[in-house]
């Protein structure tokens, strides 16, 4: 089992929308996901039309006697699972605070997953807490979504150096261009200087789109309405480079081809 | 999740659909052609995991479906899909690929059967539009089992698909199908269904032994009820060792081989002595033919553990040893086969199990003794041969020393298995695990010693490759280091199993069993001991 965080200093940055679309496309190549929805906006939990977290529901997350996954509620989609937020999230630290071991409480509790799922996605809200720490600590590859501008590049730096001088310097980065508007100079610019400034920077950009934003209309992934357009093909394609930096390039190659004999363009 | 299946007649079905439409509210979902063959594993564990796998076939693709036993939920898809019979190294990577992968370990996926059925799916939803629950319709459902039985029309069904977290639907569909007269639904999983049909136990492994014996059994209706379940498995094996569907088919059928013939080391005073003889003979060759490809296929599997364990050899430099045993494994797999399919083995199956077939009164068994005291004995025999033997060793005795005492323990070993339930269970299982660590040392031991006459003998078949046969001599100088260690290290481990202590709580058990029997059968002799 691996997991992915969605996460970022900085909100607005696509992180719910790629986690979201992420666990879609993961789970059409077959992979069993569980979306872990740890914001308090309750954002993906909204999206797939999933009950929010009940009362009371962080302390059960936290609580070791309990099952973490009689927590776990379906989605509309056969092999997406979900651990749904609410507002009561917000307070997420706070309960973090009173435990043992409060900075590795989600990787120990993440275990008793292991065995249902192939892939975790946790969409993280924003910022740098005890919360960001858990995820740190569990999370086998961090997913940095940032848009093309100057400032969303600061913190990807700060955040780069808070990782290394502190417990998660061989925590993988993969920072990946998020909500780029080609019509924008800047964004064009920034987006061409990217690759030699940032190691490890996906080759995957994932634009600006309606389809993404008719998700808060379709309360659904881009996929299921709009799985011809570019943003779901950018999906996809993130997808494969996350597969491919968690397992290996031989499926990555093997589910492209297969991909690309089935679209109606080939 | 909770499935429920309500087969019927279509007629019927669709009376229900349509009372599960009006009173849930079902939106209709999708209607599909769904057809693929199922696959599982010879020894059926998929089944005992709780699933079974379809490899599907799709106007555009072929997939491998993961379900669970109703063929409802899913586990995981693998694309592309490999053709049966599938083994883990050729699913595809990924992280689903990885998991079935380790569950198939070394038995391959076969083909059951084809299924073809149509469905329709329905589904209940929530005020926010979310599915809490499915229905699906499957009609038209033809199962045509693999090998000459005939196609199947089955009859409809319903399926209700309950959804992790959202089981009041589930409970409501549940009260729902309660109040249908005449209604029930079905007890066991689809799956279970099928695969009777193709003439699969679910579940079972046929290589599993199963016998009865009691502790009122002759030694006679003993033996031969032993001999009739290790020849059923000998049997069932034949076909997937010919066709070399996987490696476990040879290895199941040469302990069955190896059992059997220790079994007939042990049946003097039960079996008619020239009879004995020769099935043992016959026996003996059989076992033998086999026994060179065994050792090729354990040494293809295990190659990457080699290239480990060459330190300065490169994997890259040791794939023309890989190729050279890959060639001779194929020429040894088409001598096994040629061997299974001849007249002498065929001849030796069917007048073995006419054998075990005969009357005891027809003077080819011996009509006494009674089984438990001669089953004591032939335990007794057999530890005390492995403690003599065992004794006498020491750091400079040779190889053959250790791989003798490895084959006396084993026959040790599968006497206390055949026979444990009715001497004492309980310390026969004990005893078993005290010889298990000693014969896993034999073992490894015995491993090396063949492997360095093995690669001794390759690296003279690849005199043209300087710089394979010098990574096979760094692996031969690695494998020898390892097997000396092994060999001092038998000395503590030979001495856990003799321990006094230990070795006279087990010859209290045997004594308050069965006296020692005055007038048995000397020690077997050496040759046609196994």
């Amino acid at each position: 089992m691996k997991i992915v965080a969605l996460y970022s200093i900085k909100g607005g940055v696509g992180k719910t929308s790629t986690a979201v679309n992420l666990a879609w496309a993961a789970a059409e190549r077959g992979v069993r996901v569980l979306l872990w929805d740890l914001d308090p906006q309750a954002a993906a939990t909204w999206s797939l039309r999933v009950r929010t977290l009940e009362r009371g529901g962080v302390r059960r997350l936290l609580k070791r006697k309990r099952p973490l996954h009689a927590q776990v509620l379906a989605s509309d989609h056969p092999r997406i699972d979900l651990l749904p937020a609410s507002l009561a999230l917000r307070k997420f630290d706070h309960h973090l605070a009173k435990v043992r071991k409060p900075r590795t409480r989600l990787r120990e509790r993440a275990k008793d997953l292991r065995g249902r799922y192939d892939l975790v996605v946790l969409d993280c809200p924003p910022g740098l807490g005890l919360l960001s720490e858990n995820v740190f600590e569990a999370a086998d590859l961090l997913l940095v979504p940032i848009i093309p501008a100057p400032l969303s590049l600061r913190t990807l730096d700060q955040l780069v150096e808070f990782l290394a001088a502190h417990r998660w310097p061989a925590l993988a980065v993969a920072p990946f261009l998020s909500m780029v508007d080609r019509r924008k100079g800047l964004h064009r610019e920034v987006a061409h200087d990217l690759p030699t400034r940032i190691p490890g920077l996906l080759e995957t950009s994932v634009p600006i789109s309606s389809a993404v934003e008719r998700m808060g209309v379709h309360r659904a992934p881009v996929a299921a309405f709009a799985p011809h357009g570019v943003a779901a093909r950018a999906y996809e394609t993130l997808y494969d480079e996350v597969h491919a930096r968690l397992w290996g390039d031989v499926a990555t190659a093997t589910a492209r081809e297969v991909r690309d004999a089935e679209s109606p363009s080939s | 999740m909770p499935v429920l299946r309500i087969p019927g007649p279509i007629r019927e079905l669709r009376e229900r659909e349509r009372r599960l439409v009006e009173n849930l509210a079902l939106e209709r979902a999708a209607d599909e052609r769904l057809e693929g063959w199922l696959l599982e594993t010879f020894d059926g564990r998929l089944f005992r995991d709780g699933g079974l796998v379809e490899r599907r076939e799709g106007p555009d693709a072929t997939e491998l479906i993961w379900t669970d036993l109703d063929l409802v939920g899913e586990r995981g898809r693998i694309r592309p899909a490999p053709a049966p019979p599938i083994l883990a190294p050729s699913l595809p990577a990924g992280p689903v690929g990885e998991r079935l992968g380790e569950l198939l370990a070394d038995r391959a996926l076969l083909a059951v059967g084809h299924l073809r059925r149509r469905r329709h799916t329905w589904a209940m939803r929530d005020a926010h539009g979310k599915i809490v629950l499915r229905v699906l319709v499957e009609s038209a459902i033809e199962f045509t089992p693999a090998g000459d039985r005939p196609r199947r029309r089955l009859p409809a069904q319903i399926h209700v698909e309950g959804l992790r977290g959202y089981e009041d639907a589930f409970a409501r569909a549940q009260a729902l199908v309660a109040k249908w007269r005449g209604v029930e639904a079905a007890s066991s999983p689809f799956a279970t269904e099928l695969l009777g049909l193709a003439g699969w136990e679910p579940g079972h492994d046929p290589s599993t032994l199963r016998y009865e014996i009691g502790p009122g059994s002759s030694a006679a209706e003993g033996f031969r009820n032993i001999f009739a379940a290790l020849l059923d498995v000998i049997e069932v094996n034949l076909p997937g060792t010919i066709e070399a569907l996987d490696d476990e088919f040879l290895h199941d059928l040469r302990v069955a081989i190896r059992r059997t013939r220790t079994l007939i080391a042990s049946a003097r005073d039960v079996i008619a002595e020239p009879s004995r003889e020769a099935f043992a003979r016959e026996f003996r060759w059989l076992g033998g033919e086999t026994s060179w490809l065994r050792d090729l296929d354990v040494y293809l599997l295990h190659f990457d553990q080699f290239v480990a364990r060459a330190p300065r050899a490169s994997e890259h430099e040791l794939e023309p040893l890989r190729a050279l045993l890959r060639s001779h494994r194929e020429r040894a797999r088409e001598h096994v086969a040629t061997v299974l399919r001849a007249e002498r083995t065929r001849t030796l199956l069917r007048r073995w199990r006419a054998f075990l077939e005969t009357e005891v009164e027809s003077g080819a068994w011996a009509t006494e003794p009674t089984l438990v005291p001669l089953a004591v004995d032939r335990v007794r025999r057999a530890e005390k041969r492995v403690l003599r033997l065992g004794r006498s060793i020491d750091g400079d005795s040779p190889d053959e020393e250790f791989h003798e005492l490895r084959k006396r323990a084993k026959k040790l070993r599968y006497l206390l298995e055949f026979f444990g339930e009715v001497i004492d269970a309980e310390a026969s299982r004990e005893r078993i695990r005290e010889l298990k660590d000693l014969q896993d040392l034999l073992g490894a031991h015995q491993d090396r010693a063949v492997q360095i006459a093995a690669l001794e003998r390759f690296g003279e078949e690849l005199m043209d490759v300087p710089a394979t046969r010098a990574s096979i001599h760094a692996l031969v100088h690695s494998l020898d280091a390892e097997r000396r260690a092994f060999r001092e290290d038998f000395a503590r481990h030979f001495s856990a199993y003799d321990a006094p202590k230990v070795r006279r709580t087990f010859r209290g058990v045997l004594d308050r069993v069965a006296p020692r029997v005055r007038g048995a059968s000397d020690d077997p002799s050496p040759k046609d001991a196994p």
